[in-house]
């Protein structure tokens, strides 16, 4: 990031090629729709190369990236007139919630007699797991993400969200409880839900 | 009406699902870490509800992962350098009074695009010369020394420093010269390689790097060029292994020595390599007595103690010698302590003083005449004789006056055989890394397993004698233990004993010194 704080294109593209995975990944769960990613995601990086002359060496890339990113996805949720559910709520919404513990719990129930014992594979769990992660709310997620798949530790998740470490360590075990609530059922049913198969 | 059965933000938490989320993560501190494993043995339920938060997470897994998009790379450089080119476009005034502003963008975008069209070579090649630093800040200790390429070879194949180095590794559990890990890192990809290294690795580099950065321009100019002769050398690897194994080694060394080693004159170094490789393991040999931990130290004392009675009891003449050294410290109100001190001294055949005669001893190892006779038991030589207990000087040696001093026989092979079974697991592991190296530097009548041994029943003497002054705490000795799980599960009484007592030759628990 130094070299590209001194204008290196070239360093630049080599930090859009390390990140850019990892940053889409990112914006699939927390932006407000799976198909806004790429667009969140390149929205991020130009925002970091403008913004390359303020980064300072002391802060850590990764964490300043998903700062951005984090109010990326979120500007993205306000302009989607979603404002509503991520400032009030920030939470799952009750018929967000609601839904997709129904949609996960009770179909793979009754799906069980029309398809028994039958375990979702590959694309067909993700899209499962997609579904549940993002019927959490805005900040469960973010945190749920950024400590599963960018390793940060809770003080650096706090940073990231601007929040306090205990209010990290909180939201990530209602994320946790709540992915349990959602999945638990679905697991222990083995079935896949009729919504996910188309 | 919500009948959301989702957690919301400000929905309170139950403390044992955070708990346990905290632990998962790896965010507790090592006491709220232990406790909380001490429920997961005791608590069945405990341990579902970890298995139940562990199941939703595993299955993050089954996220899709995404790759590089190659498009969406482009059409961001492409959007990032409209960022820049629009400046172009600004009126004639603005642009006069801005021309050198525009000059510079334009170089910039025009770079910027040249950058992005794919100029690998230069990227590979910006991307190599970093490695090239970071190498060199991996190793700067070595570069730091100078380009005395001569010294350093006579170092290389100097097979005593080599066996030193060995012995260096082995008693100071350290690698002299770690493999350096930046040689194997991808020119591309470059960072993440650095990302994936384990975190201790990682961090000396960053240390390195910061290091090296530390000195002037100057200065890694220098290192540089020496980098750069190491590279171009035959010998190379080799060559630098030398070299950062002998910048840890110099750290020991007088400055005298240093001067000496780095001489001009082969062999004014030759012969500073011999003394210093002499200087070096004669510490060694004191410190190997250092590895044994108090559980090793008592069993060798313990053991010295046996023998003490088995030679009392097949020799009249000692056991008389060594009760008149009893009656005479009981009768000057002396320590009896001193008396065993003494015999288990003369069964080692340990008669060295420091220099400035002070009570210790061994310590004079220190500045003898290097390893192999500071190893070497003192049969041969004609003992000092002690002094007689009963007086100030007495108690600390028997049997000055009166009948003739007579020796109890020293340790035979046998018994040090005897000896070695003895030892713990760590103990055995350690004699063995220390021994397998010395043959080469020990005369050819010493056996290198009998005088570590030795070595370490002289230490376990000098913490036996009753002025013993241990640094050590109470918690320092429970830490040292050599089982530590079956200690746990030892009778609290037990624990305490062995923690706060000591037994002496009597077999009566005596306590520990208080620590300075």
């Amino acid at each position: 990031m130094m070299r590209v704080r001194n204008d290196d294109a070239a360093a630049y593209e080599e930090l859009m090629r390390k990140y850019q995975p990892r940053l889409v990944r990112l914006m699939r769960t927390i932006g407000p729709r799976p198909d806004m990613a790429e667009d969140l995601a390149q929205d991020t990086f130009l925002r970091v190369w403008r913004a390359r002359h303020g980064y300072k060496p002391y802060a850590k890339f990764s964490t300043w990236l998903f700062t951005i990113a984090a109010n990326v996805a979120r500007n993205a949720a306000r302009s989607q007139g979603r404002r509503q559910e991520v400032n009030e709520v920030d939470a799952p919404t009750t018929s967000e919630g609601s839904q997709a513990v129904g949609i996960l719990a009770a179909t793979a129930l009754e799906a069980s007699g029309m398809m028994p014992n039958r375990l979702a594979e590959g694309t067909e769990r993700g899209a499962i797991v997609l579904q549940a992660v993002q019927s959490l709310g805005e900040r469960q997620r973010t945190a749920l993400m950024l400590s599963r798949f960018e390793n940060l530790s809770y003080s650096e998740i706090a940073e990231t969200m601007d929040l306090s470490t205990k209010a990290v360590k909180s939201l990530l075990s209602r994320a946790r409880v709540n992915l349990r609530e959602i999945l638990q059922p679905y697991i222990d049913a083995g079935v896949i839900p009729s919504e996910v198969q188309s | 009406m919500s009948d959301s059965v989702l957690l919301a933000d400000d929905h309170p938490v139950d403390p044992d699902d955070e708990l346990l989320v905290a632990y998962l993560d790896d965010e507790l501190d090592d006491e709220q870490r232990k406790a909380v494993e001490k429920r997961l043995v005791a608590e069945v339920e405990f341990q579902r509800r970890l298995q139940s938060l562990e199941t939703g997470w595993e299955w993050l897994n089954e996220l899709p992962n995404e790759s590089t998009n190659e498009k969406l790379v482009e059409s961001t450089i492409e959007l990032a350098v409209e960022d820049l080119v629009p400046r172009r476009k600004s009126k004639p005034s603005w642009l006069r009074q801005h021309w050198r502003s525009l000059t510079f963008a334009g170089v910039l975008a025009g770079s910027f695009i040249a950058g992005a069209a794919g100029t690998r070579v230069e990227k590979k090649l910006a991307l190599s010369r970093d490695l090239e630093e970071l190498a060199i800040a991996e190793n700067h200790e070595a570069y730091r020394l100078g380009n005395h390429f001569a010294f350093y070879r006579q170092l290389a194949y100097n097979e005593r420093w080599q066996v030193m180095i060995d012995a260096m590794e082995k008693i100071g559990r350290r690698e002299m010269a770690p493999p350096s890990v930046v040689p194997s890192l991808p020119v591309q990809n470059r960072d993440e390689a650095i990302q994936s290294l384990p975190t201790e690795t990682r961090e000396k580099l960053l240390g390195r790097w910061e290091a090296y950065n530390g000195y002037d321009e100057e200065t890694k100019n220098e290192m540089r060029q020496i980098a750069k002769d190491v590279r171009a050398a035959d010998d190379s690897e080799k060559l630098l292994r030398t070299m950062k194994a002998a910048s840890v080694w110099l750290e020991d060394l007088s400055e005298e020595v240093r001067d000496k080693l780095q001489s001009d004159d082969e062999q004014i170094r030759a012969t500073a390599i011999n003394d210093a490789i002499d200087f070096t393991l004669s510490n060694l040999a004191l410190d190997s007595g250092r590895l044994i931990n108090n559980q090793t130290s008592d069993q060798i004392y313990l053991w010295l103690q046996v023998l003490l009675e088995r030679r009392l009891e097949q020799d009249q003449d000692l056991q008389e010698m060594y009760q008149r050294s009893i009656d005479s410290a009981l009768q000057s109100g002396g320590q009896t302590e001193w008396v065993d001190y003494w015999f288990a001294r003369m069964i080692l055949r340990d008669f060295r003083r420091p220099p400035g005669g002070g009570p210790g001893f061994g310590g004079g190892m220190r500045f003898g005449p290097g390893f192999t006779s500071a190893m070497r038991p003192t049969e041969d030589r004609e003992a000092p004789a002690p002094p007689p207990p009963g007086t100030d000087d007495s108690t600390r040696d028997p049997g000055r006056r009166g009948p003739p001093m007579k020796f109890p026989p020293p340790i035979s092979d046998e018994e040090y055989a005897e000896l070695r079974q003895l030892l713990g697991a760590k103990a055995s592991a350690d004699l063995v890394a220390l021994t397998s190296l010395s043959s080469e530097l020990l005369d050819n009548d010493v056996d290198p397993i009998n005088a570590t041994l030795r070595i370490w029943a002289i230490e376990a003497v000098r913490r036996n004698s009753p002025v013993f002054d241990s640094d050590e705490t109470p918690l320092d000795r429970y830490r040292d233990r050599e089982n530590p799980d079956e200690f746990d599960l030892l009778p609290p009484e037990e624990i305490m004993n062995e923690v706060y007592l000591r037994p002496n030759r009597r077999g009566r628990l005596i306590g520990w010194p208080a620590p300075r």
